[in-house]
């Protein structure tokens, strides 16, 4: 491409162009309207997060008060127990899913009647809009009509109806349940794509040279499939460390706080207790966090890309 | 000449609409529809009020859908200029400063209204807008479980004696004597039999806490030994939390009694059409007590057109209220409802309703209710139902949050 700009440049301005900046020029609105909603609410809640702000309270101004919000949340006991929500949410979230969807997906790959239909099958819960899904699981785990009780009563596994959200010790278990079977096609989709993507000459190969179906798997599939897997892990991550809508739909982030992530608090902060300041700061810490995870899930995909 | 004729006629339009005062009106989504009847009421407000266009933007009930969006939006100056609000939330806005103080324009009007309705519009000791319907927890009663019982049909001046005993006898074969919302902890449900035991929420100031009293501690035992029972309360109950849930389990048999308002009558209906039930005032022991909902107008701070905004509200909380609010089965908050609306008139089930207004209460009017509510009360009724806590320290446990909570 020539760089030269309309109305004739002379060569001295033009060699201070750097060579790629036409490129540069596409991506920039693209890149200001990111900064526009992502950096300057970003910046907004940063700062928001070191003033007083107690929306109810309005005769108290707003006025700096450094990381006193910080220090507020995390001395609080709610805090730590939607830390450890959280935790407990991503993490069995990433391995149900990450399994779930790995072993779909290597079933799927296989030649079988009726795959395209299965494929299609395994897409349903994916499709469903969230709210939709909520709401029929809320209805099937329901202590008096659902259908999961009617199962577990025929089987004589219980002998009376479960309110599997009612109870502390076993809210977290339903949710992650439905929030399983909502995210497993999508990783299921990515995966089977990369597994496509595997060139059949390579198996082939290595059955010739001896190789059982667990060293082929092992030695070929995994590292061939490594870059989708991280970026599969990555998208999951992200998609459940921020999700709203399938706890709050469920169970509100109860019983007794039992299902309480770090999003459920931040709401409860900003719109039950009003306190826009430590709201937004529990925001911060949230992002903080998020970003870290995201940081080490970069570096493993640059560094599966090289390997491959 | 057509072209002039034409030209002419454009600027004229224009004109007209400069003149024209645009007055944005957010209404609950429940509330819309094509033939609604409170596109009948704003039709007839234009047509006495020619220079007012109103715009009414339905929007999806509930917190996170109505109230939510309507503070963020005040809180960066914009919004509409009117807004139907729940009860509850008044007193927030109020406290927040994004609704308009109206001790102006309303002037001596509170006898127009029920008291309840009236006190949630009042916050500290100014009117922040104009109540609009109102409603009073009853008692949905399975009147064939009660005949087949061999009980008497619940009455005026019941006793909570009369309720345990009917609540145990009807606890048999499958049927629970009765059920609520286990999900909000059943505070909700819970706050009448605590004001006819005597007990208040908060000091007369507002500003700590009183429920952890002697009253209040024999109606919390009361109703907890009740809700903790399992052949009385279902375990499914444990998660409602909205009235299609607890009107199917009615319905179906499933509970035999249920607190709710007005609204439940539609729900019970459409879960089964042939089903026979009545509706009683809720018992009591030494005083008459309900909880009062509903709804109430409210007035945007940052408003530019505050006299069409007084002017709608004055019109629809006049007598407008009682032919539109038949539309919608709902009861107006304002005075004369029991007489003046042909719902109420006619069906004694809505009679039961309006007879209970007179001695319904509201939720205190401090911001931070709503806090203590969901923060410690709620969580000391779990604790008792979910974890088998102690009742009493339970309470007093909830009471050094409510402290903590009120003390911001």
């Amino acid at each position: 491409m020539n760089g030269v700009a309309p109305g004739g440049a002379t060569p001295g301005r033009r060699r201070r162009l750097a060579p790629g900046w036409p490129g540069m020029v596409l991506i920039a609105p693209a890149l200001l309207v990111l900064l526009g909603v992502i950096g300057y609410p970003l910046v907004r809640a940063f700062i928001m997060s070191l003033h007083l702000n107690i929306l109810i309270r309005p005769q108290l101004g707003q006025p700096f008060v450094g990381f006193d919000n910080y220090l507020k949340v995390l001395q609080s006991p709610y805090f730590l127990n939607s830390l450890w929500q959280t935790f407990v949410w991503t993490s069995v979230n990433l391995a149900g899913q990450m399994l779930l969807g790995l072993l779909i997906a290597l079933l799927l790959n296989m030649t079988f009647p009726g795959r395209a239909f299965a494929r299609g099958v395994m897409l349903i819960p994916w499709v469903v809009p969230s709210v939709v899904a909520v709401l029929t699981w809320r209805w099937m785990y329901d202590g008096q009509f659902g259908i999961i009780n009617s199962w577990l009563m025929q089987l004589g596994i219980i002998e009376r109806g479960v309110a599997w959200l009612g109870n502390t010790n076993t809210a977290m278990g339903a949710v992650l349940i439905e929030s399983i079977w909502k995210g497993t096609p999508f990783v299921l989709v990515m995966l089977l794509a990369g597994l496509q993507a595997i060139p059949a000459e390579l198996i082939d190969s290595a059955k010739v040279d001896g190789a059982n179906s667990w060293q082929r798997f092992r030695f070929v599939t995994i590292p061939f499939l490594k870059p989708t897997l991280v970026i599969a892990a990555t998208l999951t991550t992200i998609f459940t460390f921020n999700n709203f809508n399938s706890i709050w739909l469920m169970t509100e982030g109860g019983p007794l706080r039992a299902t309480e992530t770090l999003t459920i608090l931040t709401y409860k902060t900003a719109f039950q207790g009003f306190n826009m300041g430590e709201a937004t700061a529990i925001g911060v810490i949230t992002f903080v966090i998020l970003f870290v995870f995201v940081a080490i899930f970069g570096r493993q995909y640059i560094k599966a890309q090289m390997d491959t | 000449m057509k072209r002039f004729l034409m030209t002419t006629a454009a600027a004229a339009l224009l004109a007209a609409a400069s003149a024209q005062t645009e007055l944005n009106v957010w209404i609950y989504d429940t509330f819309d529809g094509s033939d609604a009847a409170i596109h009948r009421t704003a039709a007839d407000f234009m047509a006495e009020n020619p220079d007012v266009t109103v715009n009414l933007i339905p929007t999806a009930y509930g917190s996170s859908s109505y109230r939510d969006p309507f503070i963020i939006a005040a809180q960066g100056g914009a919004g509409p200029d009117v807004l139907m609000v729940d009860i509850a939330w008044s007193p927030e806005f109020a406290a927040m400063g994004i609704i308009r103080n109206l001790d102006e324009e309303f002037g001596d009007k509170a006898g127009e209204f029920y008291d309840g309705p009236m006190s949630t519009v009042t916050y500290e000791g100014s009117v922040f807008g104009v109540p609009f319907y109102t409603n009073a927890l009853g008692m949905f009663y399975n009147r064939t479980a009660f005949e087949e019982a061999g009980l008497p049909l619940p009455d005026d001046g019941w006793t909570w004696e009369d309720f345990r005993v009917a609540v145990d006898t009807l606890s048999t074969d499958g049927m629970y004597g009765f059920g609520l919302q286990g999900a909000w902890g059943g505070t909700f449900e819970w706050y009448p039999w605590f004001w006819q035991a005597g007990g208040e929420l908060l000091s007369e100031d507002g500003n700590s806490p009183a429920f952890n009293s002697a009253e209040g501690l024999e109606a919390t035992v009361f109703f907890l030994d009740i809700v903790t029972n399992p052949d009385y309360v279902p375990e499914a109950a444990k998660t409602w939390r909205g009235w299609a849930e607890l009107g199917a389990a009615f319905a179906n048999g499933v509970i035999a009694m249920f607190e709710a308002g007005d609204w439940g009558i539609t729900s019970v209906n459409e879960a089964a059409p042939g089903f026979e039930w009545g509706v009683a005032p809720l018992p009591t022991l030494r005083q008459d007590a309900s909880l009062v909902g509903g709804a109430n107008w409210v007035v945007n701070a940052n408003t530019n057109n505050p006299d069409a905004a007084w002017r709608w509200l004055e019109y629809v909380s006049g007598p407008a209220v009682f032919p539109m609010l038949d539309g919608y089965n709902r009861m107006a908050a304002r005075r004369g409802a029991e007489t003046e609306q042909e719902i109420v008139s006619s069906d004694p089930r809505m009679q039961t309703f309006a007879d209970m207004l007179d001695s319904a209460r509201a939720r205190p009017t401090n911001p931070l209710w709503t806090s203590v509510d969901y923060d410690c009360v709620q969580p000391a009724f779990m604790q008792v139902i979910l974890e088998g806590a102690d009742v009493y320290e339970a309470m007093a446990e909830a009471e050094l949050c409510a402290i903590g909570i009120l003390s911001w």
